[in-house]
């Protein structure tokens, strides 16, 4: 026992050696830094005469001056006022210094003397964006131009109808996130990606950091509504949101979490003593979505007696399928029942409304400073019965005990309840998907034996097509969701450089989900191998708690003016506990019988218990000469319960395995310098380089050790077996990424940024088939590698600046190219809604694996000269006649099979942003921001489903066009039941071109002229979405994201699509 | 400067001290209530221990469908439909491809050998209170599997500690592969010291499936083993301790199929004593033995029953003429072809659902043997309703009948043909033994009578041969079903041998027994053509191309 603990104790001081010599390694660079620097410091040290630098600050339009412009060096150790003629005098230690220009107003400004000693300024009104802000970075918020790495930020939240900060990214952010809007619903958010596509298996979503607390953002939680994702982003009022950031590179403080880029959320807090209240109100319109162009009565008509004779059925046989046929008014009740022309769109969708309210007060004294504010939202969704509603509060809070001791204090609270409905292609329970599907010849109402309308509803048709209004009616489908988190941030200021805070959050979230689906007004559905359900009852709870807690020691210092050192080091540790509880049954009998009892056909129980726990410990310094030249460093150590003991890339230290993530950027802004005097068209250039590697954690729980699983023996017993061997290898995935950016404005009018990265992602967790004699099959490991290669560049023109009239036009644009580099097996497939996505080495993840067509057989003599053919199950062939698709057979055996899938389509666009115009004139202001994705695929798979000519679902206009006799030369196969030659198959028929532009969102604001002691400002807005959208996509929307995984991206599975809307708000200050 | 030094310190420190206190194990454990780690599962209860072996049965319903498949496929009495799926047609034709479901799935063998290997390691250590019946149990379903995983893939890889790490997993997947005759060896040294280890107290019942008969008995297969490997006496000793100590017999009046006589002539009518031979699969049959319960509830996917019902798997014409060519004898005078037992091994319609929980009944015209390809063992087994809610299905592995004829392939090699034939014929009992006609004198001594031929206790006194339940008095025939008189005892040994496969073929047809007797008698007789002809038989167009396979011996195993 002593012998084992000595050696225990000698390992960890083994690993602790390790450990310091690499930290000694990283300390080294550090010292020689500063050892180089303190240098320098010396050298201004000894010239300390201030020089005079005059100048003058005037308006960039008029040309007048400017007064009461307070102008300051970057250390505020000098500044100055401009007095009525808009000159100023400032005493500065150095010509190459730079100097902040504020004025009531206009935008910021930054100038670099470059060796002058006199100087004019010119200010642009405020209604222009600025480069000059400040942003969040992970060691605080820092003024942009001081910052290396590249970060994205949004902080003029305002007047918006977005409903999440995922919506906002989408508007404002387009070209650094690619967000794919999930769907129409009220806050759905979309799917985000910074930087390609960085993940395969495990989370490729960014990491959402809010008020400096890691979000468990649950993206591999499922609804047992289909088709809906619960965005946690929806528990945050935009109203609330003060910033949001999006930290592309540099995040290596955030180690193993890191690597699909950081999303910061800063909620609003208090700033001012002065009690402000804030009252905003929203209201809108949302028009219901237009459907595809289906087939009316008599077209169905003539279709449906088609199909019934390759049904190959006895036409005599009296069956009801061919009660649609009937031609005899005599019998009136079967005659009229297959007479109507109904548009069974109608049944479904409706006018959505918006509404929301939002008040906050802020204030405060000297002691404490908070905000605290107040929201609902209710929406009546698009759908019949979908609604949304939530009410949310926060409570920031700013405490000063004393001059050593502050506290921070976050609460928020928000609850969510949704109606939903099932959603997509699914023929047993999406409403939406039978109104398309349904035959337009049927009437939602029962006939009488004496052929009136009856007020009954009519049940599941003869073509086994539900009815959907009925349907809506008699289901249940309620998603409720509680968030609570309460965070304190302590603060101990040791001496003015030199402060230890840290923040604890815990956080609680609860969803509870019914979903009942209904009889009678449903088909039937065989469920393999268990038997006929006709209907369900499902029932999930779901909880997570989280613990976070990130302390830190925060040293920032400047010596001799010259250097500016800004330290942190820290220790993070979060934890989630997850619980979720599913309970499923069928065949209920009643539709009035909607509880589960635990005896109903094919009870189902399953759940997951998952507890995750991380620590990280990560230090941090920036390094700033001269405010020119900038260095950051950046390391974390990480451990995760989800890693194995004996990772490949990481060491060891304590029985555990610890992943080192350094990163570096610098930049230089050359702007500054004084051989850039003469460039005088050049207001600002600033260079920028880093290098810097990531991690995933977000792998499954319990992987790396062995454990059992209970197994349902005969569904009465418990038995117990192995599922899972101890893989003592698994790790994070690993994100290398360079990046190389240029800042630059010229005229003080064009600001342009650009970036260049390149990123390589190795440990992939990719699935590898286990030795046989486990007993298991595979398991996940961390083989696989892959690259990003791509840039993100914005434009910002101030394009007029008139006296009244300002416009500004912004444009962002983003790339990537995604490549599979390695995988152990060199591919796999995995199938998408009836599809398949290959990923493949040097092909990019998530392409569509399927048939290439070459049009339709238009004779038989074609057919035969072409000689294709199918392999039946059964081992016999068939060959493809006239009317049949051609395919393509690469493999030149006439044999169409898996062996002729080639690579069809590529989700990922070349090119995706936004471009917006900002246009002010007096007190109005106009907004418009359209968004852009090119030359993306989209599989459009509910197409592929209206458009299969296989059984009697209504179908869209484009299969009048049919073949349908010999010699038609026509783009459309022939209808056929069954489809036995596959002519639906996953082919380049339902893969389009997903381009697009789209004018997402138009604000036309007024500031009401309003001199009050009671109301500040009052403004009011309308705005509207989605007006029109350009694009040659044959479905509704061609932004589409079937889920979160990467696998989704790009396939249309005809979720709800985002529809025109239009809003009215106002705000005003009290 | 001193600073920055200082700041590098403490933040070493922070680290290390940082991870003193919250980077040992107990920061980032974390257990779930769903999964079971090893720790927490080690067999210190016995419900640890149920717990274990029911995990063990639902890992051999994973190899159901495989076990008989390629048992049933293989052999001369299954076919496949035309419209059969293409990888039946693979197994059918002996040309499996290794994406084969039935066939590529050798880690469902292992998983049962794993899981056994676990819970045998685990009661060594803990040795409960009735730990021995359980590790008996295991000792005896892990000898099964490796039986079928040699059988069936030529050779396995043996090893007896758990697999719970990739890392271990990849060592003993290096270790060299062994064929059975360096297996069985092994298995036999594993299965000798728990012979009498009675199987665990299971008495509860699901679904109609009662616990007891999910075990195998360790004398059972420990026969087995005996009789692949040629220790004849051996063998017939197990069989018979097993028979004894179980009390299994072949009784008259029950699982009986007579044809009615009137006026000394066949009315056409059925007697169905007991319910006649059809009911012995019916649940509860107290002919079972062993049988892998199994379901098709909670997603499992147990597909046999569905390949039936879809017809891809059918009889075959030989199956059919076994049974059509087999003498019914009634008395000297009154004999006609056609075993009764092709009621309820085949039909003529095709078993349909049905929603009454009893079952189908399939009699037919019973003059009429002919075009009955459906096979409805297992309609018989696994009754088919629309509500599948509270089903069961079941396949058998060992049955009373089997163990009969098992005993009676031993004893006929160990040298005594005419007690083996009397099996068959007359039943073993006190009377038959004695009966010099039956059994001579020369063969055995009934009155000093060896342990594992000893047949006169009680028990036994009303066993009737195996072949009387579906051909009448075969006792009684003097003419058909007799012993030729041979030159050799060898060439008896030999006759009967042949009786004895032709009547497992009658008796147990679609089991999946089918193809392993045929090798081991294949073997036995080191003539690979007696296995190749048989299947060859059912073959019709490839017929030759078969046969040519068949006659190299690495043709009869899957390749890995």
């Amino acid at each position: 026992m002593h012998q084992k603990m000595n050696k225990n104790i000698k390992s960890a001081d083994m690993d602790c050696k390790i450990l310091i010599r690499k930290l000694g390694r990283m300390a080294a660079i550090a010292v020689l830094l500063f050892t180089w620097s303190g240098m320098t410091a010396q050298n201004t040290l000894n010239n300390k005469s201030l020089i005079t630098v005059k100048g003058m600050v005037i308006d960039s339009h008029t040309k007048k001056p400017v007064a009461a412009a307070q102008i300051s060096d970057l250390e505020n150790k000098a500044s100055a006022v401009t007095d009525d003629k808009g000159n100023f005098t400032i005493q500065l230690l150095s010509l190459n210094s730079i100097l902040k220009v504020v004025a009531y107003d206009y935008s910021l400004s930054e100038v670099a003397l470059r060796g002058r000693d006199n100087l004019t300024v010119e200010l642009f009104p405020n209604q222009f964006s600025d480069y000059f802000h400040n942003v969040n970075t992970l060691s605080g918020e820092k003024r942009n131009s001081a910052v290396s790495s590249s970060i994205k930020i949004t902080d003029k939240i305002d007047k918006s109808n977005a409903m999440t900060a995922d919506e906002l990214l989408q508007y404002e952010l387009a070209g650094d996130v690619r967000g794919i809007t999930r769907s129409g619903i009220s806050g759905a958010g979309a799917s985000l990606f910074i930087r390609g596509i960085n993940s395969l298996n495990a989370n490729a979503q960014p990491l959402f950091i809010v008020d400096g607390v890691i979000w468990n953002s649950l993206y591999d939680a499922t609804s047992v509504h289909q088709g809906f994702f619960s965005n946690t982003l929806d528990n945050i009022d935009v109203n609330d949101i003060e910033s949001i950031s999006v930290l592309k590179d540099g995040t290596s403080v955030y180690g193993s979490k890191a690597s699909n880029g950081v999303i910061i959320i800063k909620t609003k807090r208090g700033t001012s003593p002065v009690t402000k209240i804030n009252v905003s109100a929203l209201a809108g319109y949302v028009t219901s979505p237009s459907g595809f162009p289906m087939m009316k009565g008599d077209e169905f008509r003539v279709y449906a007696s088609d199909l019934l004779k390759t049904q190959g059925v006895d036409w005599n046989s009296g069956s009801s399928r061919f009660q649609f046929l009937e031609a005899d008014p005599s019998n009136p009740m079967i005659y009229y029942m297959y007479r109507n022309n109904t548009d069974w769109s109608k049944e479904v969708y409706q006018n959505g409304n918006v509404n929301s309210y939002n008040i906050n007060v802020t204030g405060g004294d000297d002691k404490a400073l908070y905000y605290f504010s107040l929201g609902y939202t209710g929406n009546k969704d698009v759908v019949r019965t979908t609604s949304f509603q939530r009410i949310n509060s926060r409570f920031n809070a700013d405490l000063t005990f004393n001059k050593y001791i502050q506290m921070g204090l976050n609460v928020g609270f928000s609850r969510i309840e949704r109606s939903l409905l099932d959603d997509g292609v699914n023929r047993y329970s999406s409403p939406v998907w039978m109104s398309k599907i349904k035959s337009p010849i049927l009437n939602p109402y029962n006939y009488t034996t004496a052929g009136e309308l009856a007020k009954e509803y009519a049940r599941t048709d003869s073509f086994d097509v539900g009815n959907p209004g009925a349907y809506i009616l008699n289901s249940i489908n309620k998603h409720k969701k509680f968030r609570l988190n309460i965070g304190f941030k302590p603060k101990v200021i040791i001496t003015p450089e030199l402060s230890f805070s840290t923040m604890f959050d815990y956080n609680l979230d609860k969803s509870v989900e019914r979903r009942f689906v209904p009889l009678f007004y449903k088909p039937v559905r065989i469920i393999p191998n268990l038997g006929l359900s006709y209907n369900e009852i499902n029932s999930q709870a779901m909880r997570n708690t989280g613990v976070f807690d990130d302390s830190k020691l925060t040293y920032i210092k400047t010596f001799n003016n010259t250097h500016h050192i800004s330290a942190m080091l820290g220790w993070r540790f979060v934890s989630n506990y997850y619980e979720s509880d599913y309970i499923e049954e069928h065949n209920t009998g009643q539709n009035n019988n909607t509880t589960i009892i635990g005896n109903r056909d094919f009870f189902k129980v399953k759940g997951l218990n998952n507890r995750t726990k991380s620590i990280s410990n990560y230090a941090g310094i920036d390094y700033n000469l001269h405010n020119r030249y900038f260095i950051s460093l950046a390391a974390a150590m990480d451990a995760s319960s989800r890693f194995g003991n004996e990772t490949k890339g990481g060491f060891n230290l304590l029985g555990k395995s610890w992943g080192i993530f350094p990163s570096v950027n610098a930049s230089w802004i050359a702007s500054a310098e004084s051989f850039m005097k003469s460039l005088d068209f050049i207001s600002f250039l600033k260079l920028k380089a880093g290098y810097g590697v990531t991690g995933n954690d977000g792998i499954l729980d319990n992987d790396a050790m062995a454990y059992f699983a209970y197994m349902r023996f005969l569904g009465k017993a418990n038995g117990i077996v192995i599922a899972n061997l101890e893989n003592p290898t698994l790790q994070w995935e690993t994100t290398r990424r360079t990046n190389f950016g240029i800042d630059f404005t010229l005229f003080d009018r064009l600001t342009a940024t650009f970036d260049y990265f390149m990123s390589n992602t190795s440990d992939l967790l990719v699935i590898k088939d286990l030795p046989y004699v486990s007993g298991l099959n595979k398991y996940w490991t961390n083989e696989g590698a892959m690259k990003n290669n791509g840039f993100e560049a914005s434009l910002n023109w101030r394009a007029l600046n008139l006296k009244n009239f300002k416009w500004e036009i912004g444009a962002t644009v983003g790339h990537y190219k995604n490549e599979i580099t390695s995988l152990p097996n060199g591919q796999y497939l995995t199938s998408v809604y009836d599809g398949e996505v290959i990923t493949a080495v040097g092909n990019p993840a998530g392409s569509f694996w399927g048939y290439k067509t070459k049009g339709v057989f238009a004779k038989q003599t074609d057919a035969e000269a072409a000689g294709l053919r199918i392999q039946n199950i059964d081992g016999t062939f068939t060959y493809f006649g006239a009317g049949d698709m051609i395919f393509d057979d690469p493999d030149g055996n006439k044999l169409i099979n898996e062996l002729d899938k080639q690579v069809i389509g590529n989700p990922n666009p070349d090119y995706y942003g936004n471009i917006t115009s900002k246009i002010s004139y007096k007190r109005f202001a106009l907004n418009t921001i359209f968004t852009y994705s090119y030359g993306n695929d989209v599989y459009n798979y509910q197409r592929s489903k209206l458009e299969a000519g296989s059984d009697f679902s209504n179908q869209t206009s484009a299969m009048l066009r049919r073949w349908f006799f010999e010699g038609q030369k026509t783009d459309v196969p022939k209808s056929y039941y069954g489809d036995p030659m596959g002519n639906a198959r996953f082919s380049d028929r339902w893969i389009e071109d997903g381009s697009y532009l789209k004018l997402k969102t138009i604000t036309l604001s007024y500031e009401l002229p309003l001199k009050s002691d009671f109301i500040e400002g009052m403004h009011f807005w309308i705005s509207a979405n989605n007006l029109f959208t350009f694009t040659n996509y044959l479905g509704i929307d061609p932004e589409s994201s079937a889920m979160n995984s990467i696998y989704y991206q790009g396939v249309d599975t005809g979720l709800i699509p985002s529809t025109k809307s239009y809003y009215a708000g106002v705000k005003f200050n009290l | 400067m001193r600073v920055m030094k200082n700041l590098f310190k403490s933040f070493i420190t922070i680290l290390i001290v940082g991870s003193l206190v919250t980077g040992c194990d107990k920061m980032l454990d974390v257990n779930s209530e769903r999964v079971v780690s090893p720790d927490e599962y080690n067999m210190t209860a016995t419900n640890d221990s149920i717990y274990s072996i029911i995990g063990i049965f639902s890992q051999l319903q994973n190899i159901v469908d495989s076990y008989v498949l390629l048992g049933e496929l293989r052999g001369d009495l299954m076919d496949v439909d035309s419209k059969a799926n293409l990888y039946l047609k693979e197994i059918n034709n002996f040309e499996v491809s290794p994406d084969n479901p039935y066939a590529a799935n050798i880690h469902d063998y292992y998983s049962i050998v794993n899981n056994c290997n676990y819970i045998i390691s685990k009661n060594a250590e803990s040795k409960y209170e009735g730990f021995e019946k359980f590790t008996a149990a295991c000792k005896a379903i892990r000898a099964w599997t490796y039986m079928q995983i040699a059988l069936n893939f030529g050779s396995a890889v043996y090893y007896d500690e758990p697999i719970l790490s990739i890392s271990k997993a990849e060592a003993i997947q290096n270790r060299q592969p062994i064929g059975f005759d360096e297996l069985a060896p092994i298995l036999i040294n594993e299965l000798t010291p728990i012979k009498d280890v009675l199987t665990p107290d299971f008495d509860f019942v699901i679904n109609s499936h009662t616990f007891n008969t999910s075990f195998f008995p360790v004398k059972f297969v420990l026969g087995d083993l005996y009789l692949w490997t040629g220790q004849y006496q051996k063998a017939a000793q197990e069989y018979k301790d097993l028979i004894y100590n179980n009390s299994y017999t072949i009784l008259n009046n029950r699982y009986e199929t007579n044809r009615t006589v009137t006026n000394n002539a066949f009315s056409g009518g059925i007697t169905l004593y007991g319910g006649g031979w059809l009911n012995l699969f019916s649940a509860g049959s107290a002919e079972y033995i062993t049988n892998i319960a199994t379901t098709n509830e909670y997603d499992y996917k147990f597909q046999l029953d569905s390949l039936m019902l879809n017809a891809e798997l059918v009889s075959s014409e030989v199956a059919q003429n076994n049974w059509r060519n087999q003498m019914y004898y009634q008395s000297a005078t009154l004999d006609t072809l056609g075993d009764l037992r092709i009621i309820g091994s085949v039909s003529k319609q095709k078993p349909e659902r049905t929603t009454s929980g009893s079952g189908t009944v399939l009699y037919h015209n019973l003059k009429d043997f002919s075009d009955m390809k459906y096979i409805t063992k297992y309609a018989q087994m696994n009754f088919l309703t629309t509500s599948v809610k509270n089903t069961s299905k079941i396949i058998m592995i060992y049955r009373v009948a089997l163990l009969y004829l098992r005993y009676a392939e031993a004893i006929n090699r160990a040298g005594n043909p005419n007690m083996a034939f009397a099996v068959l014929k007359y039943g073993l009992s006190k009377t038959t033994l004695e009966n010099k006609a039956y059994i001579p004198y020369y063969e055995v001594d009934s009155v000093n009578i060896p342990d594992y031929l000893n047949f006169k206790d009680r028990r036994f006194d009303n066993n009737i041969g195996i072949r009387m339940r579906g051909c009448g008095n075969v006792n009684l025939d003097t003419t058909y079903y007799i012993i030729p008189k041979l030159t050799t005892k060898q060439d008896s040994i030999e006759f009967v041998e042949d009786k004895i496969q032709q009547e497992l073929a009658l008796e147990t047809a679609f089991e999946g027994n089918r193809f392993q007797d045929l090798m081991r008698f294949a073997i036995r007789r080191n003539d690979n053509a007696y296995l190749a002809d048989k299947v060859a038989s059912k073959h019709t167009a490839n017929k030759e191309a078969i046969r040519n396979k068949l006659m190299t011996r690495e043709n009869w195993y899957i390749r890995k």
